[in-house]
């Protein structure tokens, strides 16, 4: 079984979670697990970096879904940075880049955020 | 002469400014099929189809149509026009087949509106193999001259060469958007596959529904739904995600849901009849998913809006069928897998039971001088309601008991335990046979309701007179065999206990006389039915201890007994326990 892995860095207002390996059906908790932890501290701008993120299944996805509305009604936003091409289609197949900000870089994403302060 | 050389030279250099621009021409239409033919494209092309011709005949505006069919065509690309017109599409007959520029001061044909609207000047078709398959439309020159032939035969010219690429590019579109498709389908396929391998190995409902959440919601584009499963007629809600499902809302759709016919497939709000169409639609309810396991519907997943406001496709739909029906075997499984496991706790209290009923038993047979006693009991596969007991009320007196309690598993035991626990209190004291069956009576009475009751038969031996005096409260008679072949049935006593309060018992009295075999059992003996539903019944038991009461142990003679009852039974114990109390006078 292919590891997952989230770790975390916050700058000012801004979180940044870092996913690495395989997120999918089976790793998803960890993941939602990050998401909530950081609603519950009201740090709701947050950028996920997928960097090192090997593979993305729907249900990875999934847990996108489902924490936007709630962070998004606080007056934040996940926003994407670093996708590979292969993360890239997974999202693009399921329509993704019409509802999230996607950039090619984190400090993009930071400039985003901090342009609409 | 210097008339001449001046018009020779005139004459020159017009040749000269024709060969240029002839030689311009050529090369914007070699750089233009060069272009053409790097690029798969399609944007890039009609931008250079559009913008040559633009560039080099001086024109402000422009656009390419490409043909849907006959009838009608599509605005590719515009130039100097509104940007919005890409992709209108417009109905546009009689098509042009050469170039045709159009004479504004005396029009002389029908044109599409948006030719009208726009004073498109010049009409240049597109033609691939004959067939009109785009054009291209320009507006006037910027400084009004209308086109010249030569101009014209050079924007045919670009038409050709552009219709050959026009196709290709079209084609490869085409083919990008199937394998785009392809890739979509490939990725719903995996999600199915995943969510089946995942929950596969949860047997939570809770947890199944979360698993499903994340594949519908990653793979729908969706972040509100909710489901709820039948439970017998009754649909409950087991799951919600999203804000925009009030508690009211749902009950509200559970109820009009329940209004529909009968469906097994996907259903769009959108298809219904405006009056439920129109409510579910305020509800914000696109699609209900019923949830399918052996034909019958087990519940519904009822789905919001997609979050990129698009309308849910065929393949969504099909999607969507296929992830209930995967998720309700899961939650069926989870269901069943859930109750083996009461079972399996209920089954292993049950053996609890049963271990602590065998200790109430006597698992050591006594030393009675003169006499060889031995009780036996095999307990059916469920707790039972058999007794027997063997008690030293001194040292010349012994009591055997025997009772059957009515029905079985766990009331039963415990009221045998019951009974047991009375009678050990009991038989220590000054009392005789009739009070204790009154006291015992009135116990039972008092503790279980009158549908419970208890056969029940005690006696006691004094061995100094070697008399038996025993009372029988609705037991199966017990037999006391002679040495002649002869037998009494000992039935003096008086009703079952616990029917009724303060019930007044017979004892009887009888001689134990030496070589006699009194034996005591429960109906698990004479009910114990064969293969063809025949009871073993009294008879033979009154035969098989008249043949084989010389058998040199009471144990013997009780194991021989159960011997014959298997035979006889196949398993005796099957419907119910089997006891034998045997007591032989041996001197």
């Amino acid at each position: 079984m292919s590891g997952f892995d989230v770790s975390r860095n916050d700058v000012d207002q801004i979180s940044v979670l870092y996913l690495s390996g395989f997120l999918d059906a089976h790793t998803t908790p960890k993941f939602e697990h990050a998401l909530q932890t950081l609603i519950k501290e009201d740090r709701v701008k947050v950028i996920v970096n997928l960097k090192d993120l090997d593979y993305i299944s729907s249900a990875g996805l999934g847990v996108f879904m489902g924490f936007i509305e709630e962070i998004r009604e606080k007056g934040g936003d996940i926003k994407l940075s670093n996708l590979s091409p292969k993360v890239f289609k997974v999202f693009d197949l399921l329509g993704f880049p019409a509802l999230y900000q996607i950039f090619d870089a984190e400090d993009e994403a930071k400039t985003k955020f901090n342009e609409t302060k | 002469m210097s008339d001449f050389l001046d018009s020779f030279r005139l004459r020159n250099e017009q040749n000269t400014e024709n060969m240029d621009q002839k030689h311009l021409e050529l090369f914007s239409l070699f750089e233009f099929s060069q272009t053409l033919n790097s690029s798969l494209e399609i944007q890039t092309i009609l931008n250079s189809l559009l913008l040559v011709p633009m560039g080099r005949l001086m024109v402000g505006k422009g656009m390419v149509l490409l043909a849907n069919d006959e009838k009608s065509c599509k605005i590719a690309t515009v130039k100097g026009l509104p940007e919005t017109l890409i992709n209108t599409t417009f109905h546009f007959e009689n098509k042009p087949q050469e170039a045709l520029q159009i004479n504004w001061d005396n029009v002389d044909r029908a044109f599409p509106e948006i030719i009208l609207r726009y004073k498109i000047k010049l009409i240049i078709p597109i033609k691939s193999m004959n067939k009109i398959t785009g054009m291209i439309l320009l507006g006037p020159k910027l400084l009004g001259q209308d086109f010249t032939q030569d101009e014209i035969f050079f924007l045919s010219s670009i038409g050709n060469i552009a219709a050959p690429a026009i196709e290709n590019a079209r084609v490869f579109e085409q083919l990008n958007a199937v394998n785009y498709k392809l890739d979509q389908k490939v990725q719903e396929m995996n999600t199915l596959f995943e969510i089946g391998n995942e929950l596969n190995r949860v047997f939570e409902l809770d947890e199944i529904l979360k698993r499903l959440s994340f594949s519908l919601m990653g793979q729908m584009l969706i972040n509100q739904f909710f489901v709820v499963l039948k439970n017998g007629t009754e649909l409950k809600i087991v799951y919600k995600k999203g804000t925009s499902f009030s508690e009211k809302n749902i009950e509200l759709c559970i109820k009009s849901g329940s209004n529909l016919p009968d469906f097994s497939q996907p259903l769009l709000t959108s298809a219904l009849t405006k009056n439920e169409g129109d409510l579910f639609n305020q509800l914000g309810v696109k699609v209900i998913v019923p949830m399918v396991l052996q034909d019958l519907v087990r519940g519904y997943i009822f789905l919001g809006p997609k979050l990129n406001k698009e309308e849910f496709s065929d393949s969504d739909l099909a999607f969507l069928a296929t992830l209930a029906n995967i998720a309700i075997i899961s939650i069926e499984n989870a269901h069943l897998f859930q109750e083996t496991l009461e079972k399996k706790k209920l089954e292993d209290e049950l053996n609890v039971a049963k271990s602590i009923q065998a200790r109430l038993l006597p698992s050591v047979m006594p030393n009675v001088d003169h006499f060889d006693v031995h009780g036996h009991n095999i307990p059916s596969k469920q707790v039972g309601g058999d007794y027997f007991d063997i008690l030293q009320v001194n040292e010349h007196e012994y009591i055997f008991t025997i009772a059957d309690v009515s029905g079985k598993g766990m009331p039963a035991s415990l009221l045998m335990s019951n009974l047991q626990a009375g009678l050990h209190t009991l038989y220590k004291e000054d009392y005789s046979l009739s009070e204790i069956t009154f006291r015992l009576n009135n116990l039972i009475y008092k503790n279980t309701s009158s549908e419970k009751y208890i056969t029940f038969f005690i006696s006691k031996l004094n061995l100094k007179t070697n008399t038996l005096t025993f009372v029988n409260a609705g037991h199966n008679p017990p037999y006391l065999f002679y040495n002649d072949g002869s037998y009494d049935e000992l039935i003096k006593g008086g009703i079952i206990i616990g029917m009724m309060e303060n019930v007044v018992y017979e004892t009887g009295e009888v001689s134990m006389k030496p070589g006699c075999c009194l034996t005591m059992f429960t109906d698990g003996v004479t009910e114990a039915m064969s293969p063809h539903d025949i009871p073993f019944d009294e008879f033979r038991v009154i035969d098989f201890f008249k043949r084989e009461m010389k058998t040199p142990t009471s144990e013997k003679l009780n194991l021989k007994l159960i011997d014959v009852l298997y035979d006889f039974a196949g398993d005796p114990t099957k419907d119910d326990d089997v006891t034998i109390l045997t007591v032989r006078r041996i001197d």
